[in-house]
């Protein structure tokens, strides 16, 4: 009974001990991220259309980069991995092979095509070439990219990074949002979020939304009040955070990075709006 | 995670008990270590701390009601609705010929799709009817266009003579769930109506919904009335009347007519207010070349002296809470706001800005002081908070005076005058932000106005 106890006590304290481990880890990781930072260097311009809002725009041609882009690489990739094939040593025959399959069945399943066939199409240049326009993601991906291209990352490396996405779990840059992203995002709930104002204290009303998207950027349920208070001022500004998520729908936001804004946390916090 | 399922599967149920606890001690390890990747990957967290103060766009169609005999009560109804919550400058209504759906039944819920593709976030919605009794029935409901519930809906029987005043209850009742703080539009004025002219005004003391409509005079003009003041209790108002040539201070029931006066002073007496409990009156008395505060009760008819001090102090104001008293005092040379506790102890200045400040008054909701201000040739009125910090001016011109709150400490009464032969005082509103100020439009020209409190 004793060493029951005993067992029994030191497995809850085991847990809270964990709990406290990975809570505190849970709340660090995203603000210091200095590797973002390329991103608003480069793209000043794209900063300011994505606020102006493409949205139509930009999903179409996205739609039709894909599309073609899709189409390109396929034919290159079946020519490069001939090509492989023939010349290099048998014993690296099966990594452009798993290189083929994952990204295919990315883009079936998951509709990312964007960071897999770029890793593998990075060296015919005819491709990348054929990218029209400027896009945030887009380049930062391609700075991503320099040292890999530079360095020629043995395909055996590869391979090692390819299958986390796969899994449907974002990787390395594609791990946070970008400051470009979030802004974007910020700047759109803005425009919708017309907090009740005049209120004795309202602008010390803080709402806490939990916002839940459908891949294709719509609310996949009503937005849910995190926090709770019992005040009738705190019920009008907690109506009027969740029309305006409501109003702004539906959200364009990267594709590949579903697994990061499927699930989002917004603080409504006014305070700004009057001077404090 | 491979040794994992094994344990988990590995522990047996018929094993003996310390292998089972073994295994299950394995069993919640391997748990507690599957969750911490889950938690180590964070929730991406936005703040959003900028938004736009655009009026919340409602849609409002007319009233409906079948059985209704005067069928413009319906559309009336409504209209003081609208009126009352775009003067608010919070609402907008969203222009009726765009409704796409025509609500026929109020008990069910409206196709909110509809409203949606017009741009409404909210929707008031209502019906008419006239009760057996003769009286009216009038019911609404507020629906929010976005989540589709119903945010609040309420039901009243009143005389049909009352229907505006249903139109006050409604648009109390929306703006109160939209905005999360008491409405004000089932309330009064009472004003200074002023005719004839400039050098030989006519001084009246009128009455009228906070719109402007159901204007009713309450003395004929015989004596000049200045400073009229609402009992924050009792359908009662206090104000200063020049009837024998004397200013005395006097009490009037709105209801019944009956007057009575308050006090009769040896010496002139000045801006009568009621304490929030309505039971007694502070003024200011002149004594030679000064003014003092002073309170009365009003069972007693006692007085007892708030401040003493060889200058001019005057225009008290209670706090909400009945604690403190603001007022204006000249004692520092020129006109300052000053607070003191309600026995007249601890007094401070609170102004010191540029200008002379004067007529302070205390809001409902005890945040904040509003004055007028003289500054060079311009009069303005501002607020500020009770410790002096936070002055803002709301508005300026050539001349405007004498602010008085609404209930719900949102928006401010005052009255303008303009310059010239023929101008005269008329009645302005403004809110806290200083951007929604409009015109109350009265008969003749109007000064010193009053707010109610919410009529029960």
């Amino acid at each position: 009974m004793r060493r029951g106890l005993i067992v029994s006590v030191t497995l809850h304290l085991l847990i809270l001990l964990s709990a406290v481990v990975a809570f505190s880890f849970d709340s660090e990781p995203l603000p210091p991220k200095p590797t973002l930072l390329p991103v608003d260097l480069v793209t000043p311009a794209q900063f300011t259309k994505i606020k102006a809002g493409q949205r139509t725009a930009k999903a179409e041609q996205d739609n039709a980069r894909k599309k073609s882009e899709a189409a390109k690489k396929k034919a290159a990739r079946k020519r490069k991995s001939s090509k492989r094939k023939s010349v290099k040593a048998p014993a690296r025959k099966p990594t452009p092979e798993k290189a083929q399959n994952s990204p295919k069945k990315i883009k079936k399943i998951v509709k990312k095509p964007k960071p897999k066939p770029r890793k593998v199409a990075a060296r015919p240049k005819t491709v990348v070439a054929k990218r029209k326009k400027f896009d945030a993601d887009r380049i930062a991906a391609l700075l991503n990219k320099t040292p890999d291209a530079g360095t020629r990352m043995p395909a055996g490396q590869e391979k090692k990074k390819k299958p986390a996405p796969a899994k449907g779990r974002a990787v390395g840059r594609d791990r946070t949002m970008t400051f470009n992203e979030i802004d974007a995002l910020r700047a759109k709930i803005s425009q919708c979020w017309n907090p009740p104002v005049g209120g004795l204290g309202a602008d010390a009303i803080k709402v806490k939304l939990r916002m839940q998207l459908s891949p294709d950027g719509s609310l996949s349920r009503e937005p849910e009040v995190v926090n709770r208070a019992g005040s009738p001022y705190f019920q009008a500004a907690a109506d009027a955070a969740v029309r305006a998520v409501m109003l702004c729908q539906p959200y364009r936001l990267p594709a590949r990075k579903y697994a990061l804004w499927r699930d989002m946390i917004l603080n409504f916090d006014p305070r700004e709006m009057f001077g404090g | 995670m491979k040794p994992c399922n094994r344990d988990v599967k590995g522990g047996e149920i018929a094993r003996a008990p310390r292998i089972r606890l073994r295994a299950w001690v394995r069993a919640l390890l391997c748990a507690i270590a599957l969750l911490l990747p889950v938690a180590a990957h964070a929730v991406v967290e936005i703040d959003i701390t900028q938004g736009s103060l655009q009026p919340v766009p409602v849609a409002i169609p007319v009233f409906g009601g079948a059985s209704l005999h005067a069928p413009k009560l319906s559309a009336g109804i409504a209209g003081v609705v609208i009126a009352d919550l775009e003067s608010s400058g919070l609402f907008k209504l969203v222009d009726p010929a765009a409704y796409i759906e025509r609500i026929v039944n109020l008990s069910q819920a409206p196709r909110f799709a509809d409203w949606r593709t017009i741009n409404a976030q909210a929707l008031v919605v209502g019906r008419i009817s006239r009760e057996p009794s003769g009286r009216l029935k009038a019911e609404f409901r507020l629906w929010d266009v976005f989540t589709g519930k119903q945010l609040t809906g309420q039901q009243f029987f009143t005389q049909e003579r009352n229907w505006r005043r249903v139109g006050h209850l409604i648009a109390d009742a929306v703006y109160e769930r939209l905005t999360g703080e008491k409405g004000y539009f089932d309330t009064r004025i009472v004003y200074v109506d002023e005719t004839g002219p400039k050098n030989a005004r006519i001084k009246r003391l009128a009455i009228m919904d906070q719109d402007g409509r159901n204007l009713r005079m309450l003395t004929r003009g015989r004596a000049l009335v200045l400073t009229p003041r609402f009992s924050p209790t009792t359908q009662e108002i206090t104000y200063l009347s020049y009837a024998d040539g004397r200013p005395r201070v006097y009490l009037l029931n709105i209801e019944t007519g009956q007057k009575e006066i308050v006090g009769d002073f040896p010496n002139m007496t000045f801006a009568p207010r009621f304490s929030p409990d309505g039971r007694n009156i502070i003024m200011s008395l002149q004594q030679g070349g000064n003014a003092n505060i002073y309170m009365m009760d009003l069972n007693s008819r006692q007085t007892s002296r708030l401040t003493n001090t060889p200058a001019i102090d005057t225009a008290p104001s209670f706090s909400p809470d009945g604690k403190r008293i603001v007022f204006e005092s000249d004692r520092s040379g020129n006109q300052q706001l000053y607070v003191m506790n309600a026995d007249g102890t601890g007094q401070k200045r609170i102004s010191f800005g540029d200008g002379r400040y004067s007529t302070p008054v205390w809001s409902p909701r005890g945040d904040l002081i509003a004055f007028t201000k003289q500054l060079g040739s311009q009069f303005l009125i501002g607020v500020v908070k009770p410790d002096g910090s936070g002055e803002r001016v709301l508005t300026e011109g050539f001349h405007n005076e004498g602010p008085t709150w609404a209930p719900n400490g949102r928006v401010l009464m005052f009255f303008r005058e303009s310059p010239g032969a023929a101008g005269g005082p008329n009645l302005y509103t403004i809110d806290l932000t200083g951007y929604n100020e409009r015109h109350i439009a009265t008969p003749a020209f109007g000064s010193d106005p009053a707010w109610s409190p919410l009529i029960n």
